[in-house]
């Protein structure tokens, strides 16, 4: 399969008090056409930043210090903040979380839907309205005509949503980027929007970066699984092996500590600890601190990512050599 | 379980916010439930369920339109207690009396963030529930805030700290310090793990359990998460548009949910397992439908996959199917 996005030791640094911190210390991940690679952690761990490193929309205290990312065989790190702006949107889109406060809610939707048609594909305003009803029609929303003429506002959750989904697939972008897009929403509306999603990656040929933080919705919709923490990335491998036999330490801690409604008698298990903050070193391995099986080296050295099966890599001393 | 004593008793709770015009927002249709004393019970329901009111109305933060809220906690002097034995009806009291209640309930809100004073160090926000009820000399309040910090896994160092300095499951303890300051009887947890990291959510949901058993503390636990629920839970109500489809002690509901709505709402719960995508699901379709004008009928009616003629025309009534199973659906007359 063809790569459509390469992120190689991104490192991404936020000023905090006169002074540079890695939020990312050295991230690397492929994405494939067709493929949709769930990117999780917790808050503060760098999945969003990761995100906006990639789209070139960090705030003005954060830059990319190190690292390459390319996309669809042409580097972004180099070019200038214009030749960025006008590929985001066609080359590559971005769902939020909140789709009230990504949609403009004093411009209409069919506004808002045919901006981008007409910006990058410069169509005119009669074949870009066409062209919104018909992916309108495609998220499933009823009615579509009628809803072009209404604001965000007058939509629900689960709707503003379907329309986001829907701006960002009409450019018909490589790279689709969807941050928590789901968590907003309540639980039965969330499984519409999934099943969507799923749905919709058949006939798209965009590879999508899904952030969340949410294990079931990984098991959901993920193809590949790329967890961080702290900025580092410490696993990374097909579904099946990140929920089914997760080798991380942290990995096992986050599918052990979320209340599984199956079990019949789940034991919850709390991470102790907290996150390290930002501007806090820590030598060795990050998660050391609150990790069970932490040895001496651990607190020394910083792991080196193995890839102990093909296509599962792990950065943790304990994941023996015999593994490797 | 032995005996069950009622701590609280919801009799046909109603709750009505009149918006312009005219127009009113139907948040509570007449809830009636008891609650045991050292239960967890839990309130599941998506957002607009009505979930998050109920808990302000039984606290009366919210006055309640119609309906009883009876407590049983505490006999209150100079209050007739005219609803059995020494039950109080909350609906009935005023504001001075409610606030000699206030003690007994409590209240831990979602954003632990917001709902501490950015101003005050953690110290002086615990202290203040001390300065306010109680007579004690302020060695005795420092002592007990410090008490306070270590029973809910904080540091006796804390208590010089701003909130700002603190994380989000620090911020929480310190939410839950000052709500059990007082020892009270009956705590209202409204989302109060949700906003936290799932590391985090697990350290408070056993703290909290730990607080239950040392106490006998019950708990009327809001969420949108049936997994938190399934696993902290000792019983169950499930709203919708304001109303209650199913009540159940947590293993029966999770085992076997009856209501329509129960059962497509534990399906829609994404679960980290690894599955086949290919299979056919069910998935509700729709939308929950405006409080303002709720449909005829029963409320769910118009997403239910198993609705009937009858769903439409005439509101099912809550029955206890078997014991200690209730649920409101036509399905089962």
């Amino acid at each position: 399969m063809e790569k459509i996005l390469e992120v190689k030791d991104l490192v991404t640094t936020f000023r905090i008090a006169k002074r540079e911190y890695p939020v990312l210390r050295g991230i690397s991940f492929d994405i494939h056409r067709r493929e949709t690679v769930c990117m999780v952690g917790e808050s503060g761990c760098g999945k969003s930043v990761t995100a906006l490193s990639i789209m070139d929309l960090l705030p003005v205290n954060a830059h990319v210090a190190s690292g390459s990312i390319v996309l669809d065989g042409q580097e972004l790190t180099t070019l200038s903040h214009r030749a960025r702006n006008a590929l985001r949107g066609e080359k590559a889109g971005m769902i939020f979380q909140e789709p009230m406060t990504a949609l403009n809610p004093l411009l209409t939707i069919g506004y808002q839907l045919t901006e981008g048609l007409r910006y990058h594909k410069r169509l005119d305003s009669k074949t870009a309205r066409e062209l919104a009803v018909q992916y309108l029609k495609k998220v499933g929303v009823a009615n579509p005509v009628e809803r072009l003429k209404q604001f965000p506002f007058q939509l629900s959750g689960g709707l503003r949503q379907r329309i986001m989904i829907a701006l960002v697939m009409s450019l018909q972008p490589s790279l689709i980027i969807a941050d928590e897009p789901t968590t907003a929403l309540d639980v039965t509306i969330q499984k519409q929007v999934l099943a969507l999603l799923n749905a919709l990656k058949k006939d798209m040929d965009a590879g999508i970066l899904f952030i969340t933080h949410d294990l079931g919705v990984v098991a959901e919709i993920a193809d590949r699984v790329v967890v961080l923490y702290s900025g580092m990335k410490v696993e990374e491998g097909p579904v099946e092996a990140i929920i089914g036999a997760p080798r991380h330490p942290y990995t096992q801690g986050l599918l052990h500590a979320v209340p599984n409604v199956d079990a019949e008698d789940f034991v919850i298990q709390a991470i102790p600890g907290t996150l390290p903050h930002v501007t806090e070193e820590i030598r060795g391995c990050r998660f050391h601190p609150r990790c069970p099986y932490a040895t001496e080296r651990c607190r020394q050295e910083t792991p080196v990512e193995i890839e102990f099966v093909p296509g599962h890599r792990v950065a943790c001393w304990n994941v023996k050599e015999s593994a490797r | 379980m032995s005996e069950r004593h009622v701590i609280l008793e919801l009799k046909k709770l109603k709750k009505y916010f009149p918006i312009k015009r005219g127009l009113v927002v139907h948040a509570l249709e007449d809830i009636s439930v008891s609650i045991y004393e050292g239960e967890k019970f839990g309130v599941v329901g998506e957002s607009g369920c009505g979930k998050s009111t109920l808990g302000r109305t039984i606290l009366q933060l919210y006055p309640p339109t119609s309906g009883a809220c009876i407590y049983y906690g505490r006999s209150l002097e100079g209050v007739s207690p005219a609803c059995g034995e020494n039950g109080i009806d909350l609906t009935k009291l005023r504001p001075q009396e409610m606030r000699v209640l206030r003690r007994d309930m409590q209240i831990v809100f979602q954003d632990p963030a917001a709902s501490l004073d950015p101003r005050q160090t953690v110290g002086s926000t615990i202290e203040e529930v001390f300065k306010i009820n109680t007579d004690y000399a302020p060695s005795v309040r420092k002592e007990k805030t410090l008490v306070l910090l270590e029973k809910v896994g904080l540091k006796r160092e804390h208590f010089e700290y701003y909130p700002h300095q603190l994380s989000g499951g620090q911020k929480q303890r310190v939410g839950i310090a000052r709500a059990i300051a007082l020892d009270p009887k009956f705590v209202v947890l409204d989302e109060s793990v949700s906003a936290l990291d799932v590391s985090i959510q697990a350290q408070i949901l056993l703290l909290l359990e730990a607080l239950n058993r040392e106490k006998n503390l019950t708990y009327f636990f809001i969420t949108h998460d049936l997994g938190v629920v399934k696993y902290f839970c000792d019983r169950v109500l499930v709203m919708y548009l304001g109303n209650v489809c199913e009540l159940a002690p947590s293993k029966v509901l999770f085992r076997s949910p009856l209501h329509p709505y129960t059962v497509s709402l534990l399906d829609a719960v994404p679960r980290p397992v690894v599955h086949d995508r290919a299979q056919k699901e069910r998935i509700l379709e729709g939308e929950v439908p405006s409080a303002i004008a709720p449909p005829p009928g029963c409320p769910f009616h118009t997403r239910c996959p198993r609705r009937m003629l009858l769903c439409s025309k005439e509101k099912p009534e809550l029955r206890e199917i078997e014991e200690g199973h209730f649920v409101a659906c036509h399905v089962y007359a």
